[in-house]
């Protein structure tokens, strides 16, 4: 397959047709797209921490060792 | 037409669901080349047998369970068809363009939103293919694979070591499959 006009024609066809609500949408629920969310943070300095330690409760990353594919292994 | 051998290596019980009823569709890694049967073929390496030997045994350890899920490996050579059309290599210059194209398209729309989306190539690709947008049947890629030396020393490189591809209906791309070589995982020896 080569970047051919019929080709590019394509990509553009469908992309000219979506808007961007509907593209991210499409992309999180049917397919399975990520979306960063940034937090804001308002107050950027303190002078005391009551916490000692700190636990990350929103850890996303992913340990490719544990991702189970067996089916289609190659 | 091109004609593509890939090397699959999987469990001897699941070898033999593949001689009797070819491959099933599945869901594929979103991290490389999204859904489809996946092989190990002629690229970076010219042993892709061995590679796939080499996965079958890193896939028998079930890192959940901490146990072995089989101790008996089995590698299937496949011959897969493929209209050039519906080929997107992306170990080639001209399939690169194709998907970044593909990326930059998607790029223009969403960021009239100003929303960060996380890309990865399956995902792209299993929309370009599902949306009717690319008429994607098979999908070559170099890949950095890790086998079982790779896990368990945690070597983590970013040169590649593999060429595999994807098929995404093996009824419609699969023509021929046999089992060239069975045998027992020492996992002393690993």
């Amino acid at each position: 397959m080569k970047l051919s006009k019929d080709i590019k024609e394509k990509i553009d066809s469908f992309f000219n047709k979506i808007v961007a609500n509907e593209l991210i949408d499409l992309s999180i629920s049917k397919y399975g797209f990520v979306e960063n969310i940034d937090i804001e943070l308002t107050e950027l300095s303190f002078e005391t921490i009551n916490e000692l330690f700190y636990y990350s409760d929103s850890d996303n990353s992913i340990d490719t060792e544990t991702i189970k594919n067996l089916p289609l292994a190659a | 037409m091109q004609e593509i051998i890939g090397y699959h290596g999987t469990s001897v019980d699941s070898a033999i669901e593949i001689i009797k009823s070819n491959y099933k569709q599945s869901c594929g890694n979103k991290e490389w080349l999204g859904d489809g049967v996946y092989f190990f073929i002629n690229g970076i390496s010219s042993k892709p047998d061995e590679q796939a030997k080499e996965w079958a045994i890193a896939q028998a350890w079930d890192n959940n369970r901490k146990e072995y899920v089989y101790n008996r490996y089995c590698i299937i050579k496949t011959k897969i068809n493929v209209e050039e059309e519906n080929l997107l290599d992306l170990t080639k210059e001209d399939g690169i363009e194709v998907l970044n194209y593909l990326i930059e398209s998607y790029e223009n729309v969403i960021k009239r939103e100003k929303r960060n989306i996380k890309y990865a190539e399956g995902l792209i690709i299993n929309l370009a293919r599902s949306e009717g947008i690319l008429p994607i049947d098979v999908i070559k890629g170099n890949f950095y694979i890790k086998f079982a030396k790779e896990r368990i020393k945690n070597i983590n490189l970013r040169t590649n070591n593999c060429t595999i591809c994807a098929v995404f209906e093996p009824s419609k791309n699969i023509t021929k499959n046999n089992i060239i070589k069975t045998g027992e995982i020492n996992y002393e020896t690993i």
